[in-house]
């Protein structure tokens, strides 16, 4: 009963706090009819700001880690990617009326990472004063790719289509086309910038100063975009209404058990653990959709759009951030 | 001092603009003007580029492609309609024009 009574007391301590208030409120406007719109350019500025952060930060600890710590944990989240994709794929065959390559891409999105839920709950994490590897974020593109590979790989073997055009898209292109994706190239490039240069200095004062900032704009945009979105979602079954409000909860259990299988073998640290937990529960809503958009023409962008940014999102950060941290609080005691 | 031309629009998603414009200069063309678009049709509501967001590549682009021989954009045409539009959105419609010129079309 006190456990329930945390974890509800830290869900509404979450909706008070500043990430999910700025969702909220964006969802709000958008609800009302604002006209309220944060512009292109300053969305994608902000994506490319919080990744730099991220990178840079990883980078950097990279450099003071050992490789034997990092392996591991990497190679794990290769594994919870696609094994969310193969879990979905299992989930939705199940379903009547619902077509595979409509579940595989949804699969897709929601083994890969959104920037935004992690931005929030490294955050959350710092606030709460709970330490993590630096490098633990930078993980994202090793759950990223495969997530968004596997599925398209699967989509492609269920249904053999014609390309647009015959541009054939192998796994090489497939993983190439992901590298250059606009959020996966800002983390790779702060990954390097913190591993090779000495950027410490405008990272202390100009990236970590402007990440909550930052992270709050783009709260409201995702926001005003989740509350569009799902208006979209009627069009589809309710199948995927169900499952984006679950998966996220039980892949981040699924990263939250192979965070703390890092944790016996490597000593992976509570907050490292906790971090993989959200990595695997969150959803991407910025690079992962025109990938699928490419890589799964077929499917129907509504269905897995609007499972993802409409419901998936909300659910990663209200729920899974305080779920998860408090999960961490009972199996590690050093944290309490 | 004019001579008669075609004119090819295509709207359609931009996730496709790379693989269009190389299929353009395979099929012959010398070149192509491409917009930023945004509208509503049967698939659904594309909003314009303008507005975020929205995945960039899930804006409309428009591309305008001039050529004097009407076999060439048969050939367009009908690639686009058997390998693109079963999945993706497109609008594609010809105009008759006139050019000055014409070594360039």
């Amino acid at each position: 009963m006190d456990l329930l009574l945390d974890f509800l007391g830290r869900i509404v301590g979450q909706l008070q706090g500043p990430t999910l208030a700025f969702l909220l409120g964006g969802a709000l406007a958008s609800a009302l009819g604002s006209k309220l719109q944060i512009p292109n350019q300053v969305y994608q500025l902000t994506v490319f700001i919080l990744l730099m952060r991220v990178g840079m930060g990883g980078g950097a600890a990279i450099l003071k880690a050992q490789l034997s710590e990092v392996y591991l944990p990497a190679l794990f989240a290769a594994i919870i990617g696609v094994l969310i994709v193969v879990l979905g794929l299992g989930y939705f065959s199940l379903l009547p009326k619902v077509k595979k390559s409509d579940g595989l891409a949804t699969a897709g999105l929601f083994g890969a990472v959104s920037s935004a839920t992690l931005a929030a709950a490294m955050l959350h994490l710092e606030k709460e004063g709970i330490a993590f590897e630096g490098w633990v974020p930078a993980l994202y593109p090793f759950m990223d790719i495969p997530a968004l590979i596997s599925a398209i790989l699967l989509a492609q073997w269920h249904e053999q289509r014609s390309q647009p055009l015959k541009n054939q898209q192998g796994a090489w292109h497939l993983i190439k086309d992901s590298l250059r994706g606009s959020a996966v190239t800002a983390l790779l490039l702060g990954v390097a910038l913190g591993l090779f240069a000495k950027a410490d200095n405008v990272y202390k004062e100009f990236y970590d100063k402007l990440f909550p900032g930052f992270l709050s704009i783009l709260m409201v945009a995702l926001g005003i975009d989740a509350w569009q979105r799902i208006k979209e979602l009627k069009s589809v079954a309710g199948w995927f209404a169900l499952y984006a409000v679950a998966a996220p909860i039980v892949h981040g259990f699924i990263g939250f058990f192979f965070g703390y299988l890092a944790h016996l073998l490597v000593g992976l640290s509570p907050g490292g653990t906790i971090i993989l937990a959200i990595l695997a529960a969150s959803n991407s809503d910025i690079s992962g959709p025109p990938t699928l958009r490419a890589g799964i023409p077929q499917a129907n962008p509504s269905a897995y759009i609007g499972s993802s940014t409409g419901i998936g999102t909300p659910v990663a950060i209200a729920i899974c951030i305080p779920l998860f941290v408090g999960l961490a609080k009972i199996v590690f005691p050093s944290l309490q | 001092m004019f001579v008669e031309a075609w004119k090819l629009t295509i709207i359609t998603e931009r996730v496709l603009e790379q693989s269009i414009s190389k299929f353009l200069l395979d099929q012959g063309c010398k070149g192509y003007t491409l917009f930023s678009v945004g509208g509503k049709g049967l698939h659904h509501f594309h909003a314009p580029v303008e507005r975020g967001v929205v995945p960039e590549e899930f804006s409309e682009i428009q591309f305008e492609v001039i050529v004097r021989d009407r076999t060439i954009i048969d050939k367009i045409a009908s690639a686009l309609v058997k390998d693109c539009f079963p999945h993706y959105a497109g609008i594609v419609f010809i105009e008759k024009v006139e050019v000055i010129r014409v070594e360039r079309f």
